[in-house]
C-alpha cells in the first residue's frame, strides 16, 4: 500500500501525523484567498449560523494552527476542489515544515519528496525551479508587469516560438529573446543546469539564488537522491503562493504530475509568524487510478455450504483457513450459483458437505 | 515508442508527410486500411487519427505523447500541455465578422454566434463588451443572415465564404497556425525521442 509506505517514510524523517477538522469558517479562506489555487468552495451554514467551508486546502489549516518553532507534520486527508464543472473529493498525502528553513532543511524536504516518488514507482523524475530566479530575471531585463505575465504564460507551455513572436512584434529585444529562450530551453540534470546558468553571467541577485541552489544541490548529493532531479524553469509561472524553490514530481505510469511542492514563506509571514515554510503534497487518487494493477482474483478461498452442511465443522474449517492468513468468502450454495460468474478464488472453491 | 495524435483531415495529412519525409514514415498509413493505429516499430512511432478538437485531450491525458493541433483549438480548450513548435502550416485568422452594413449598437448586448465560446468571451471581456454567446457547431455564417446573431467569431482562411454570403471581417483577433504539442510527463520520460521529433519537424518548417 502506497499510503503505508509514505507514512513510514514521513515518520522516518521525524514528522508527526496531523489531523484536522473537515471544515473551516468561510472567512478564513476569504482572508487568505491569494494562497488558494481555487476560489470555488463548498459552503454551508453551521447550526450556530456561521458560514463554513469544506476545506479546499490543508496547508492553510496547518499553518494557522501550528506553532512557529520547528514544526514537522504530515497528513493524509481529503480536500474538496472544483474540476470539470463538479466538486471532487481529492485524497492527498503531504508534509509541511514550518520554522527556520536553511539550506539543509530545504534539501531534507526535497530528498523526502524524491523518496516519496520512489515509494510509488521505480522510475521517477523531480523537476526543480526557483520562482525568485525567474522573477529576478524578468526584473533584471526591465520587463514591465503585463508583459511579464505574458512571458510567464509562454514559459509554462515551453513556447519558444511565442517568444520569437514577441521579438518579431518588437515587444522584446533580440538579446532579451535569446536569454529567455536559453533559460526556457533548460531541461537538464540539476548539476549541469546550474553550471549552465552560472555561465550566463546574470546580475547579483540572480547569482545569489544560483549559489543557494548550488548549495542545496550539494546536500542533496549527500542524501543520495540527486540523479533524477532536473532543472526546469517552465513551471515558475504565476505562482503567488511560492517564494523560492518549486518542485514537481512525476512517474512514467501517470500522465500528470503527482507531487507538487515548494517554499512558501509569505504565508506564515502574512499570518504574523516569524518563520519560513516548505512542503509538498501527493495526489493519492491520481496515483491509485493509474498505478492499480488489475486484481486476478477476489478471495483466496470460496467456501460454499448448504442446509445439510455441519455448521460446527464449517466454522472450524473457516477459522483454520483464516488463521493461515487466507481470505475466505463464505456463501450459501443457492446464492453462489447466482454470483459465481462474478467472483473468483485464487486457490480453490470448496464445497462443504 | 512515441504515440502521436494527428488531427483527421488536411492538416493531419500535411503533418504526416512532414514527418514521413523526416524518416517517421509508416507504410500501413499510406495503404487503404480500416485500422485505427499505425506503427513503425523501427522508428519507434505509433500514429492515430483523432477528431481535431480531441487532440489536446489525448495529449493532456497521456494517451498520446505528442500531437498536432491548431492554435484555435489550443486557445479554446487550454489543455495543460507544452506547446513546443509553431509548424507554420494551416495558417488562418480568428476573426469577428458581420454583415457588411453592420454597425455595433453599444446600448444593446451583442449577440455572438461561434464555435469558440471561450475565445469569444475572452476577447469581448478584454474590451469590456457585454455579449450573449450563441454556441453553434457549424455553418456559423448563416447566423447573422437569419438574424440569430449580430456578429460571428470564427476562423477565416481565404474569406471566400464570407464574401459569398455578404459578410466581411470586422476585426482580427489572432493568427492561427498548427502547433506541435507534448504531454508534460512524456516530455520528461521520453525526452530524447520528443526532442528528436521536434528537431526533425523544425527542419521541415518553411519560414
Amino acid at each position: 500500500m502506497t499510503e503505508n509506505k509514505l507514512k513510514e517514510l514521513f515518520e522516518l524523517y521525524g514528522y508527526r501525523k496531523y489531523r484536522m477538522n473537515r471544515f473551516e469558517t468561510y472567512d478564513f479562506y476569504s482572508e487568505n484567498k491569494n494562497f488558494l489555487k481555487t476560489s470555488n468552495l463548498i459552503t454551508f451554514t453551521d447550526l450556530d449560523g456561521r458560514l463554513m467551508a469544506m476545506k479546499p486546502d490543508i496547508t492553510l489549516s496547518i499553518m494557522r494552527n501550528a506553532g512557529s518553532e520547528d514544526e514537522k507534520v504530515y497528513y493524509m486527508d481529503t480536500v474538496y476542489r472544483a474540476g470539470d464543472n463538479h466538486y471532487r473529493e481529492v485524497a492527498q498525502a503531504g508534509v509541511e515544515r514550518i520554522g527556520q528553513i536553511d539550506d539543509y532543511a530545504e534539501a531534507e524536504v526535497i530528498s523526502m519528496a524524491v523518496r516519496a516518488l520512489k515509494c510509488i514507482s521505480s522510475d521517477y523524475s523531480l523537476r526543480v525551479s526557483d520562482s525568485d530566479f525567474v522573477s529576478s530575471l524578468l526584473d533584471e531585463l526591465n520587463i514591465d508587469e503585463p508583459l511579464q505575465k505574458e512571458i510567464l504564460s509562454l514559459f509554462s507551455r515551453k513556447n519558444c516560438d511565442g517568444l520569437k513572436k514577441l521579438r518579431s512584434e518588437n515587444r522584446i529585444s533580440g538579446d532579451i529573446c535569446s536569454v529567455l529562450t536559453d533559460v526556457l530551453d533548460i531541461y537538464l540534470p540539476i548539476k549541469e543546469g546550474i553550471e549552465k546558468i552560472r555561465g550566463m553571467e546574470f546580475g547579483e541577485k540572480i547569482q545569489k539564488t544560483v549559489e543557494h541552489m548550488s548549495k542545496v544541490c550539494e546536500i542533496l548529493d549527500s542524501f543520495g537522491v540527486l540523479d533524477k532531479i532536473y532543472l526546469d524553469f517552465s513551471m515558475a509561472a504565476g505562482m503567488t503562493y511560492y517564494s523560492g524553490v518549486i518542485f514537481r514530481g512525476a512517474v512514467p505510469e501517470v500522465p500528470m504530475n503527482i507531487l507538487s511542492g515548494g517554499r512558501y514563506d509569505t504565508l506564515p509571514q502574512k499570518m504574523g509568524k516569524d518563520s519560513g515554510a516548505i512542503g509538498f503534497a501527493l495526489d493519492l487518487d491520481l496515483i491509485e487510478n493509474y498505478m492499480k494493477t488489475e486484481k486476478e482474483y477476489d478471495y483466496d478461498v470460496i467456501l460454499v455450504y448448504t442446509d445439510k452442511t455441519d455448521k460446527k465443522k464449517l466454522a472450524s474449517m473457516q477459522t483454520e483457513m483464516m488463521e493461515k492468513g487466507k481470505t475466505v468468502f463464505c456463501i450459501r450454495e443457492e446464492t453462489y450459483e447466482k454470483v459465481k460468474e462474478r467472483i473468483k478464488a485464487k486457490e480453490e472453491t470448496i464445497c462443504a458437505k | 515508442m512515441l504515440n502521436v495524435a494527428l488531427p483527421k483531415g488536411r492538416l493531419g495529412e500535411k503533418v504526416y508527410s512532414m514527418l514521413s519525409e523526416s524518416g517517421y514514415s509508416c507504410r500501413e498509413m499510406e495503404e487503404d486500411s480500416r485500422k485505427l493505429t499505425f506503427e513503425n516499430k523501427e522508428r519507434g512511432v505509433r500514429y492515430f487519427w483523432v477528431k481535431p478538437s480531441d487532440v489536446g485531450i489525448y495529449v493532456e491525458r497521456g494517451a498520446a505523447d505528442v500531437g498536432v493541433l491548431g492554435k484555435d483549438i489550443l486557445v479554446e480548450y487550454m489543455p495543460d500541455v507544452y506547446e513546443l513548435l509553431d509548424l507554420g502550416i494551416g495558417k488562418c485568422r480568428m476573426c469577428v465578422a458581420a454583415k457588411k452594413d453592420f454597425r455595433d449598437n453599444t446600448e444593446k448586448t451583442l449577440r455572438v454566434a461561434t464555435k469558440f465560446p471561450k475565445t469569444a468571451m475572452d476577447y469581448y471581456s478584454g474590451i469590456d463588451r457585454d455579449i450573449d454567446i450563441i454556441k453553434l457547431n457549424g455553418s456559423i455564417e448563416i447566423a447573422p443572415l437569419l438574424g440569430l446573431a449580430d456578429v460571428i467569431v470564427d476562423i477565416v482562411e481565404t474569406g471566400k465564404t464570407l464574401k459569398e454570403n455578404n459578410l466581411e471581417v470586422k476585426k482580427e483577433i489572432m493568427d492561427i497556425s498548427a502547433r506541435f504539442i507534448c504531454n508534460k510527463v512524456s516530455y520528461q520520460f521520453k525526452n530524447e525521442e520528443v526532442k528528436k521529433m521536434e528537431n526533425a519537424l523544425k527542419q521541415r518548417i518553411v519560414q
